[in-house]
């Protein structure tokens, strides 16, 4: 049974300008606002109130990116691979080996930078699951691993 | 090309229109027509070929060990013309892996004979003959499509006859007198409903007319429809699920239908064969049973979803009505609309019936885990009974909230190839209990064979 394995810690870098771009937009747009209302054409006061949430929420994913990575964990045992995560809902997920089909890797410009992966498991129902930030190499090994199927009968 | 012609026609008399509608058109039918004639389709000894594309080629060939249901359909136009098309699925694609479209009735039926035939051959026996099994006369098919749930065409009636009528009413209302207005109000609403019931009654009816089960020992033929004929077939060894639906109706009658997924039956959008409809339940449970060995509804050890689960609905519930109330508040304050307050009431209504079905649905609801399956029963006015063999899970997904630990239950979905059964909250235990059991059976030799019938390891793509 191989030991319980958590993605690697640079994947932080990946989520965080995951959450940036998502709310770079956003903070484009209140900043643009900012800009005119000291210029004199100003925006609603209302605007703020609505804007300043989810920018609130942005920052806050922000630290919360690190509990998250945590949390993380995933586990090949003799018969399943198993994956958890999650900390406000735990999400748990346990799929048999000899079911696997495939494994994909998909990476990101940031996720290449840091020479890192996501290996995205499917069975032939579904997808079942994406774990993130793997290194390239620990990846390899990893899809031979859960590619060769059982090990043990 | 009909689209087309119609369109220049209906046009009128641009000069040069006519002309390129005739030349698409001749293209199309020239496509058409290259198409059928390099469309071939064969059955060898391992294999079934199937060659298309005059400009671009297509051979595909799908091993017979494969395949999982062979299906027959007819619409409406293809029963005129006295033609059907065959699909032929397997589990690795999605739905119909392999269409052959323009097929006479007998030629599709022999071509599926010889297909099903040629992989029956792979498992080393012979087809016995076949018996009807089930044949649901007019009198059950009528009461059972009268008893049947159709709540979903009541709600589109309602959204968008009954929407449009309302305006209406309201513009005659003031001319009626104050006692006659809300009887004709409804009245009218009452007569909606029973039209609606009896639209969900007639299309219910249409489609599983003349419903008729074959079987033999390798398989289940199902046939049905007046309109459009369906027929499947399914492989008994292939079924991963089984779910049997009983209406409030139907529990007085102590009547239900069963339904069984197999591993290919996809590509269907949630419809997996019927192969009892409005049965006595004594024959559905037998039925289930023998589908899945050793599973005896009536005697099962029924738990009860962990009481969370109704906390969490519950208060669900009551944050929307929370929210519902502000907003309605917020709309009658700055819009002063006359319609906020009825739409309100309806929500209100919506909410009371969703709790009240919950409640009354909290007696029988439950989970059972066995030594080789896991049932689940839920729900009142459409009550569900599902069933997975372990053997055949292929993941399990564990959900848990962060206020749920406390009561140490999780929600947890079971997944086969297809078809996933949800057990809504579930002790730790019970949780722990089953994945111990699936554990033990997942790299069993039996479980080996069963996947390598569904799926040949050879077929696994090797990693790039």
């Amino acid at each position: 049974m191989n030991e319980i394995e958590r993605p690697d810690e640079k994947v932080l870098f990946v989520w965080r300008a995951e959450v940036l771009t998502s709310w770079g937009i956003l903070t484009a747009v209140v900043l643009g606002c900012a800009v005119l209302s000291v210029t004199g054409a100003g925006a609603p006061a209302w605007f703020y109130t609505f804007a300043g949430f989810p920018l609130g929420c942005g920052v806050l994913a922000l630290f919360l990116l690190k509990l998250r990575w945590e949390r993380w964990t995933f586990q090949i045992t003799p018969h399943t691979l198993e994956m958890s995560h999650g900390w406000l809902i735990r999400h748990r997920r346990i799929v048999s080996l000899n079911r696997i089909q495939h494994v994909d890797f998909e990476s990101g410009p940031i996720g290449r930078r840091f020479d890192l992966v996501h290996i995205v498991v499917h069975t032939a129902g579904a997808r079942v699951g994406t774990i993130p930030g793997i290194r390239s190499e620990r990846a390899e090994r990893l899809r031979t691993e859960l590619m060769s199927g059982p090990k043990s009968l | 090309m009909f689209p087309v012609i119609i369109g220049v026609i209906a046009t009128g008399h641009g000069g040069n229109q006519e002309w390129i509608a005739a030349g698409i058109a001749f293209f199309i039918a020239a496509f058409a027509v290259g198409a059928y004639w390099t469309t071939r389709f064969d059955i060898e000894p391992d294999h079934v070929v199937y060659q298309t594309g005059w400009i671009f080629r297509k051979d595909r060939r799908i091993p017979l060990k494969q395949i999982q249901n062979v299906n027959i359909r007819q619409n409406l136009l293809e029963r005129l013309l006295k033609v059907a098309t065959v699909d032929v699925e397997t589990a690795m694609g999605h739905g119909r892996d392999l269409k052959l479209s323009v097929l006479t009735l007998p030629d599709a039926e022999r071509f599926r004979e010889e297909l099903l035939g040629a992989a029956h051959l792979e498992s080393g026996s012979a087809p016995k003959p076949e018996e009807a099994v089930v044949r649901l006369t007019n009198h059950d098919l009528l009461l059972g499509a009268l008893t049947e749930n159709h709540l979903a065409q009541s709600i589109v009636i309602l959204m968008t006859v009954g929407g449009s009528s309302l305006g209406l009413a309201f513009r005659f209302a003031d001319k009626l007198s104050a006692v006659a207005a809300p009887l004709v109000f409804a009245g009218g609403l009452a007569l909606l409903l029973v039209g609606a019931w009896l639209w969900g009654a007639g299309a219910y009816y249409l489609k599983f007319g003349g419903f008729v089960v074959h079987r033999s020992e390798h398989i289940f033929r199902i046939s049905y429809g007046l309109l459009n004929k369906v027929q499947l077939s399914i492989r008994p060894g292939r079924i991963e699920y089984v779910h049997l639906t009983t209406t409030v109706l139907q529990r007085l009658m102590d009547r239900t239908s069963l339904h069984l997924g197999t591993a290919g039956s996809f590509g269907e959008a949630g419809v997996f064969a019927p192969v009892a409809l409005f049965v006595e339940r004594k024959v559905a449970y037998d039925g289930a049973s023998e589908v899945i060995p050793g599973l005896d509804i009536e005697d099962l050890n029924w738990q009860p979803f962990d009481r969370i689960f109704y906390r969490a609905r519950v208060a669900r519930s009551l944050l929307n009505i929370v929210v519902l109330t502000s907003l309605a508040a917020l709309l009658n304050v700055y819009g002063g609309l006359s319609l906020v307050w009825p739409a309100w009431g309806f929500f209100m209504l919506l909410i009371a019936i969703r709790l009240a079905t919950l409640f009354l649905a909290k007696p029988e609801n439950g989970f059972a885990v066995t030594e080789d399956t896991l049932v689940v029963r839920s729900g009142y006015f459409h009550q569900s009974i599902s069933a997975m063999p372990i053997i055949r899970m292929e993941n399990i997904a564990v959900r848990q909230p962060m206020w749920w630990r406390r009561y140490g239950a999780s929600s947890v979905i079971a997944q086969a190839m297809k078809h996933r059964i949800p057990v809504p909250a579930m002790p730790d235990s019970e949780i722990e209990n089953l994945l111990s059991r699936w554990r033990d059976k997942i790299d069993t030799p039996e479980n080996l064979s069963l996947y390598e019938l569904i799926v040949p390891r050879e077929t696994i793509p090797d990693p790039v």
